[in-house]
Parts: C-alpha cells; sequence; structure tokens
C-alpha cells in the first residue's frame, strides 16, 4: 500500500510514523519546510514541500499510484480539496480532517459522496468521544474498545481496595480467568512492562487490563472502585472540544457545567449549549469552583488551549474533592506526566484523531493500531491468515516475543480471552498488546 | 553515542564482506590455485568475526544521527580490516600496511596500488582486488540497506553518510527501495559493460574485473599498463564511455531507464555542467599535446579523452603516460582531480554540484555588490537551493581545501618532492589513484613510507565518506554517554 499524507504537523507526523512502521510508503506533503524536514530526518518516509492541494506536487509524490490520502492539514477546506483532487487520480481511499462543525448534520455537503471523501474524521468528535468513555469508568484512565464494542481495554491505577495486592500473577491468575480478562501491562513510574507470573501488582501501579466489554464492571471492582453512575459534569474552557462533549453528555441526561473566561464566548456557549448551564469564570478560581461545589463532581474535565492550565486546574480540582479529573494535553511529552503527578486521565486531542483515522484506513491484515500514553506501549489488532506458522498450534508451545500478550480473540462473531491452551485459527481478529521498542518483532511474528 | 548498536551493525556488514569473499574463492577453486585455503580463512574470520562482534554487542536501539556517523565510518575502516585478509594469508602482500593501504584504496575506489607486478597476481587475488571496489562504489552501506531492512529509520542517518553529495536524493519513499534500485541500475551497467568488453575481444575474466572498476570509478586493472594494455580503439571507447555513465548522477540512470529517456539528462543542470567540464578540458588537453607535437592523430584525441574522463571521474586508468606530458596539461589533471564525478554518483573528488554551487553563489555575491537592494537566489533545475545547503556546500569546500593543504604538508614532511607530496594527497583524497611524479601513472604507492601510507589511508577514507561524517568522529560531544 502507498499513502500520501497532507500535513506534516502533529498528526501528520504521528501517522507517518505508525504507517511506515508498518511497511506502508508513504509520502508527506506540508508547506512548512522544517517540518517537511522534521518527517524526513525521523522517519523512513519521504517529505515534500509544496501545497496538498497543488495537482503538481501530489504528481511528483505519485498519486497515481496511491492508495490512500490522508489530509490533516490546519486548513478544513485544503483538506475537502485534496481528497476532491485525489478523486481525480483513483485513489481508493481518501480520509480527511474536518474541524468545522458546518460542514456535518444538516449540511447540504454532508450528504454522502456529494464531497468525494470517504472518511470524514472531526478532530473535536473524536476527543469527546475519548473523555465520554473516560467519564463513564470512573475509574479508568484510558478505554479503548476492540471489535465493535466487544473488547475493552482499561488503564487503571491501583487504589487501596485492590482485592490481591502484593499478590504474585501467576497466584491470583485463576481469579482473573474466572472474570475473563487478563492483565496485559503493568505501568510503574517511567516504566512499562508486560507482566509475567512472577511479577506483582502494587499499590498506585497504573494496571492495563483488557477484557470482554460485559466484565468491565468487574474489573473495576477488583481495582477497588465501584462504578457509579455519571451525574454532575464540570467542564473547564469552552472549545470546541467543551461543546461537543457537553452535546453528548446532554444527550445522556446529565447536565454539565462549563466555565469560560471569557464573557463572549459564554454568550455564544449560552446560545450554541442546550440545558448546560455556562458560568463565566476562570477554573482556577477556588471561591467560584466551591461555591459550584466541586467536591464530590463525578468529572472535571479540563479542556482549554493551555496545557499547563489544564494541568493544574485538575490538581486543583482533585485536591478539592472531584471525583475524577481528565486533562487536555497537546503536548505528547506531558501526557504521561499529567497522570502520574494525579490527574486521573489524560486525553490528546491529536492522538484521539490518529487513533481515529487509523481505525478508519486500516489495512486488510492490520486492523488497528494505536498508542497509548506517548509511545511506551501499543496495542493492534490483526487478522490471522492461512499458512503463518503459528497458525494451528497451541499458544505455550508458540515462541512469541518477550514483552507481547495476546489480549483477545474473535472467532465467528464470538469473543474470548485465550490460555495457553488455545490456538489461533485463520479469520480469527486478535489483538496484541505490547511495548513499543518490540513492535517491529512483534510485526514479523505475527503478520 | 550507542557503542553497542554500532559495533552491532557493523559486526553485521562484516558477516556480508566475508560471504562476498565467495567469488574470488570460486575463482581460486575453478583456476586451481593455491590460494583457495588462505580465501578460505579470510571469508571464515570476517564471517565468524563479524558474527561474534554482532552477537556480542546485540542490540536493538534506533540508529540515530551520531551512530549513523559512527557505523559508516567504523564500516569502512573493519572492512578494509577483514578485507585485508585475503591478501595477507595468501602472502600477495605480505605486510599489513600495504595490505591494508590496497584494501582501504579497493574499497573507497582510489584505486592507488602497491603492488608492482600486477600480472604476476593469482586470479582470484586479482578478483578480490576489483571486487572491493565494485562494492565499494555503490556503497557498502547502501548494499546493506537494500538487503537488511531491519535498519529502518536508521537506514537514512546510513545513507546520508555514505551517498556522495549535498543533499540525497530519494527515488523512493522508503530508503530501502532507494537502495536496491540504485543497485540495480549499477548492476545493469556492469553487466552491460561485461558483455560490451567482451564482444570487443577483452577475454571474460579481465572484461568482469575492467567492468568492476570502471564503474566503480576505482581504476584497478589486471594489467601492468592498467587500460594502455589493450592497444584496441573499441575497448578503449568503451571504458571512456562507462567511465562517464559511472561519474553521473545514477538517479538520472533510473530516470532515463524508467521512461524519462534522454531528457532525464539533458535538463539537469549539473549534467550540463559535468559534459561541459569533460568537453572543455577534452579539448584544451588535445590542442596542448597536438602543439607538443604529439601530432593531430586520431590516437593523440583518444588519449587526452581518456585521462581525461579517467582523472575527472575519479577513476584513474591509464592508456597513455600523462606524467610525461607538458606543465599545462599536469596542471590540468592536477585541478580536475579536485572535480569528480557527479552528485549520487560512484566517484569521488568534491563533486560538480558543489563546483556549480560554488561559482553560482560567487555570481550572486558580484551581483549584490553592484546593487545592494537586489534580492538573488541560487537555483539549480529552477528551484532555489536552501541557505543550509549551500553553507554546507561552503563548509564543505574549506575543510576539503584546508584537509588538502595539512596532509600535502604531512607528506611533504616525510621527504616527498612537492609535486608527488600535493599530488598524492589530491590523488587519494578525490580518491582517484594514480597522482603525478612520483605516483604517477607508471609508477605506485610502494615506495612511500610507512606512515605516509597510513595517512594517505586516511585522505581515501576522508575523501569517500565526504569528509563531514568521518571528521564528525573526532568531537568529543559526540562521544559522550546520555
Amino acid at each position: 500500500m502507498k499513502a500520501i499524507i497532507i500535513g506534516a504537523g502533529d498528526v501528520g507526523f504521528q501517522l507517518a510514523s505508525r504507517l511506515s512502521q508498518q511497511g506502508e510508503e508513504i509520502v508527506v506533503i506540508d508547506v512548512d519546510q522544517t517540518k517537511v524536514d522534521r518527517v524526513e530526518n525521523h522517519l523512513d518516509v519521504l517529505g515534500l514541500l509544496g501545497s496538498g492541494v497543488d495537482f503538481r506536487i501530489l504528481e511528483r509524490a505519485q498519486i497515481n499510484r496511491t492508495d490512500t490520502l490522508i489530509a490533516v492539514s490546519d486548513d478544513d477546506e485544503v483538506n475537502i480539496l485534496a481528497c476532491q483532487l485525489a478523486s481525480r487520480y483513483e485513489v481508493r481511499t481518501k480520509v480527511a480532517r474536518v474541524g468545522g462543525d458546518y460542514y456535518y448534520g444538516e449540511s447540504p455537503l454532508a450528504l454522502a459522496g456529494s464531497l468525494g471523501i470517504d472518511v470524514l474524521v472531526n478532530p473535536q468528535e473524536a476527543c469527546a468521544q475519548e473523555i465520554q468513555r473516560l467519564l463513564k469508568f470512573a475509574a479508568a484512565t484510558d478505554v479503548v474498545e476492540f471489535a465493535d464494542g466487544e473488547v475493552v481495554l482499561m488503564g487503571m491505577r491501583v487504589g487501596e481496595g485492590f482485592l490481591f495486592r502484593d499478590r504474585a500473577l501467576k497466584q491470583i491468575a485463576g481469579e482473573f480467568e474466572k472474570r475473563k480478562f487478563l492483565v496485559a501491562a503493568i505501568s510503574r513510574g517511567e516504566q512499562t512492562i508486560i507482566p509475567h507470573g512472577n511479577d506483582a501488582i502494587h499499590e498506585g501501579d497504573l494496571l492495563y487490563v483488557i477484557g470482554k466489554s460485559d466484565a468491565t464492571t468487574d474489573m473495576l471492582r477488583l481495582a477497588g472502585y465501584e462504578n457509579r453512575s455519571l451525574h454532575r459534569v464540570m467542564l473547564a474552557g469552552g472549545t470546541a472540544v467543551a461543546v461537543r462533549l457537553a452535546h453528548l453528555l446532554e444527550s445522556q441526561g446529565v447536565i454539565p457545567i462549563v466555565f469560560e473566561s471569557d464573557r463572549a464566548r459564554c454568550a455564544v456557549l449560552a446560545e450554541i449549549l442546550a440545558s448546560s448551564l455556562v458560568l463565566h469564570g476562570d477554573a482556577t478560581d477556588l471561591e467560584l469552583l466551591e461555591s459550584e461545589g466541586v467536591d464530590g463532581v463525578d468529572g472535571f474535565v479540563a479542556l482549554t488551549d493551555d496545557d499547563e492550565n489544564n494541568i493544574i486546574s485538575s490538581l486543583v480540582a482533585k485536591n478539592m474533592g472531584a471525583t475524577k479529573t481528565i486533562s487536555q494535553i497537546k503536548r505528547l511529552e506531558y501526557l504521561n506526566l499529567a497522570t502520574r503527578i494525579g490527574v486521573d486521565a489524560s486525553v490528546s486531542p491529536h492522538l484521539s484523531t490518529v487513533n481515529a483515522i487509523l481505525a478508519a484506513t486500516h489495512s486488510e491484515r492490520l486492523l488497528t493500531l494505536a498508542t497509548l500514553r506517548g509511545m511506551s506501549v501499543q496495542f493492534m489488532e490483526i487478522s490471522v491468515r492461512e499458512g503463518l506458522p503459528y497458525v494451528g498450534k497451541m499458544l505455550r508451545d508458540l515462541e512469541i516475543p518477550s514483552d507481547c500478550i495476546i489480549g483477545s480473540v474473535v472467532r465467528e462473531g464470538k469473543t474470548f480471552i485465550p490460555h495457553g491452551e488455545d490456538t489461533l485459527l485463520p479469520g480469527d481478529n486478535v489483538v496484541i498488546f505490547t511495548l513499543a521498542r518490540q513492535s517491529k518483532k512483534v510485526h514479523k511474528f505475527f503478520l | 553515542m550507542k557503542i553497542r548498536l554500532v559495533l552491532y551493525v557493523v559486526g553485521f556488514l562484516q558477516v556480508f564482506i566475508g560471504l562476498t569473499m565467495a567469488l574470488p574463492a570460486w575463482c581460486a577453486w575453478y583456476y586451481g590455485e593455491s590460494t583457495l585455503g588462505p580465501i578460505l580463512e579470510a571469508m571464515a574470520i570476517s564471517v565468524v568475526g563479524g558474527a561474534a562482534i554482532a552477537w556480542l554487542a546485540r542490540s536493538d536501539d534506533d540508529i540515530r544521527v551520531r551512530e549513523g556517523f559512527a557505523i559508516v565510518t567504523f564500516g569502512w575502516i573493519f572492512a578494509a580490516l577483514f578485507g585485508s585478509f585475503p591478501y595477507l594469508l595468501s602472502g600477495s602482500i605480505p605486510s599489513f600496511t600495504d595490505a591494508f593501504f590496497e584494501t582501504l584504496s579497493g574499497f573507497t575506489t582510489t584505486g592507488a596500488s602497491i603492488l608492482t607486478d600486477i600480472e604476476s597476481q593469482p586470479l582470484s587475488i586479482l578478483i578480490w582486488r576489483s571486487q572491493t571496489q565494485w562494492l565499494g562504489g555503490m556503497g557498502i552501506i547502501v548494499l546493506s540497506i537494500a538487503i537488511l531492512p531491519f535498519l529502518g529509520v536508521g537506514g537514512m542517518q546510513l545513507f546520508k553518510a555514505e551517498v556522495p553529495g549535498p543533499t540525497p536524493d530519494r527515488l523512493k519513499p522508503r530508503i530501502s527501495q532507494t537502495a536496491t534500485l540504485l543497485w540495480a541500475v549499477y548492476l545493469l551497467l556492469t553487466a552491460l559493460e561485461v558483455l560490451l568488453l567482451h564482444l570487443g575481444g577483452m577475454n571474460l575474466f579481465d572484461s568482469v574485473n575492467h567492468a568492476f572498476t570502471t564503474m566503480a570509478t576505482g581504476g584497478f586493472s589486471t594489467r601492468n599498463l592498467s587500460v594502455g594494455h589493450y592497444q584496441s580503439r573499441y575497448i578503449q571507447y568503451v571504458i571512456v564511455l562507462f567511465m562517464f555513465l559511472a561519474g553521473a548522477n545514477f538517479s538520472l540512470h533510473y530516470r532515463c531507464l524508467t521512461g524519462r529517456g534522454l531528457k532525464a539528462y539533458f535538463r539537469d543542470r549539473e549534467w550540463q555542467f559535468y559534459v561541459s567540464i569533460l568537453g572543455g578540458a577534452t579539448i584544451v588537453v588535445f590542442l596542448v599535446n597536438w602543439m607538443h607535437g604529439s601530432g593531430a592523430s586520431e590516437q593523440t584525441f583518444r588519449d587526452s579523452m581518456f585521462q581525461v574522463v579517467s582523472i575527472t571521474t575519479t577513476t584513474g586508468f591509464s592508456t597513455a603516460d600523462f606524467d610525461a606530458w607538458g606543465p599545462l596539461n599536469r596542471m590540468m589533471l592536477l585541478a580536475l582531480m579536485f572535480v569528480g564525478g557527479c552528485a549520487g554518483s560512484t566517484g569521488g573528488g568534491m563533486k560538480v554540484i558543489r563546483l556549480l554551487l560554488l561559482l553560482k553563489h560567487g555570481k550572486t555575491e558580484l551581483k549584490k555588490l553592484l546593487h545592494p537592494q537586489a534580492v538573488v537566489l541560487v537555483k539549480v533545475n529552477k528551484i532555489r537551493v536552501r541557505p543550509e545547503v549551500m553553507l554546507n556546500v561552503l563548509g564543505f569546500f574549506s575543510l576539503y581545501i584546508a584537509l588538502f593543504l595539512f596532509f600535502s604538508f604531512v607528506m611533504a614532511g616525510l621527504g616527498m618532492d612537492i609535486v608527488t607530496a600535493t599530488s598524492s594527497v589530491a590523488a587519494t583524497l578525490g580518491n582517484i589513484g594514480p597522482g603525478l611524479a612520483g605516483v604517477g601513472p607508471m609508477q605506485n604507492y610502494a615506495a612511500i613510507p610507512e606512515l605516509g601510507k597510513w595517512m594517505l589511508s586516511l585522505c581515501m577514507l576522508l575523501g569517500r565518506l565526504e569528509v563531514f561524517t568521518v571528521i564528525v568522529l573526532f568531537m568529543p560531544e559526540v562521544w559522550r554517554k546520555f
């Protein structure tokens, strides 16, 4: 497969990095020379300087031999136009990042096919949905769904109430098996490990558990959390993501409180939001927070455009008694840091977009490949082909690369968590969990 | 600097170099030479030694910029070390210094030799000698990028450090594909030359050897008189043609072969300049030789053209003793030693594109003097040259000249006369081979003192890897651990 990516910003860079790791031929186009240099120097891809709607540049990128065009520049119109241009060259899959909400819904342009775009990805929508999932599971730091939502991967912090504290995994494996889930990874301080039987779980660890979606309540109870239903949510910052999230929450029957420090923006928010309460004020204002009842709030989501501000306001809210705090963080380097210093969960609008695009453009063998927490852990969904050496053998007999775990298998519509006696058969969809630095070996083994 | 990672990749390279010794081993067996045993031993040393280094230092880190420089430089030094075993073990070249010099001269496609009687050497040793040039021509690292896909992103760092020219051309998005295509073109042209030489009456063994060393712009011959041994007009013109092709940018060959046709060449500014230099120099040298009393014969023209193309493309074959020519022509050839091939060719020297950029830069400076407000850009092929590239070229030029002066002083200090000292440095730094006077086409490097040979070896390495890659390793911060 050959792909052209338009826009070498954070999203374009991450996409190029993932796709080229999978062995795709990638050409990245951007108007900024420094960005082009960055992709060329860090990735095994070709960078071209120029506009993504310039047919001469696209032809130099050999668009007539390209399967996929992904337009993720900062400009909606450039992305749309690039996709339309690409349809003249018979590019099979065209993906555009389009942020303007006026392109969706009842817009005449949104009618299927009229834009000539196969997949429209709305970065606000992708991010808002991720936050919604995180709010749904109060204890989760990360929630990722696979196999049409049948399998859930959840990250959670091990609290005081954890039933099996300080015991080796092999001693508690039976309990886990009975509940149909398994521990895929443990993150402790800066280190992330794929655990073996002798590793134990300690208080403060970040635990990644994979299991069937009907077992999620069990998973959370195990970690010492009771899943509570969502009643009160506060949103700090009236950005586009906040608006999307507020709409999602409203449709769920929750009435969010939105803090916005700009009066004019408040008026706009009050107009477009139906039942939400819009407050003019800063979310780091302790008195305001206290008087609006931050103590005991089910969710506090910081969504301003300023990463530092989001982290601080989340910490403040946590300190004042918010049950769960979520920060939107744009700089990937901060993602890990925020959860380590006490923010319950962090989301990156760029990573959400990247993951949404990867899920939409999956190749036939590799369904999704996404990354959590910056770069340290990765998971991928593959479909097993006939004729590979591991097919039909018992898992315990396979020499699977170290630091890699098979999380779940979907076979003929049924999902199960595999054990040592299970085998992989052609047609299975398998979720594999691995460390980023092992991903090459894992690829080689499974594909 | 991750030293383990560097050793790991370098170890792999040695296994690879060792495996290529199968060709000389096969030759030794085919011709029934006594060198079969020693070559197999050398092969075992390389394969086992390389594998041991790679295994002991095994590492799964990613290659970054600094590792890239170290891998390329040490890869080449180790290749010359392990590659010298066939000479040492077979007794062809008993001295370690000489064997190392000869091997590095091979890999860097210099073609400076310390052998006095080439024709007395076993054929299997001669093919190894030519083969080192052929491997080094397109680059041992580029070949390994094509073959070892695990280099991945790091491949780009290595590619940049080995491929000549200020900004390497990417033919395809993936660097391993680009490397494969370049080697494919290289292989194709080599095969074509073998065929054409053989059709011209050269025996197959010599055809293969000469094709190896022409396409690499190396210049090792299997004959004491170099190409001059073959008094055939056809053979000499064929070799001129292939020296010319080897000194041109291989991306152009690729584009020409993939449907762009001859237009690919004619529209390229560097190629135009390359042709003008060769054409202009041939005419001047021919006229001067004519006036010097050689007569206006086809032979004079052919000799002039052959030496000009051979020196400019940094091949270093000879069909005439150009050291016996008049002073103007000797000066011409000395100057041409600095030109070299095009970017992305197998040639050495400073590269045509750099000279073109320097000239254009000089012109813009003049324009700015006359029109202080003028905005003038350096453009090549209608595209603006980025200031970083221009500065890099200026830096390269000054370092190259500084190194040339420094090593010339060292050689003079070792007792050589001025012409020998300067031309030996110019000929090794530019990867040409023969120089003037004491290292002229009818002489060789055997008489250079031991220390001098090591100095010139360093020149060859600096020249092949285009100075920066090697010199950067002398910066202390490259070696800092973090």
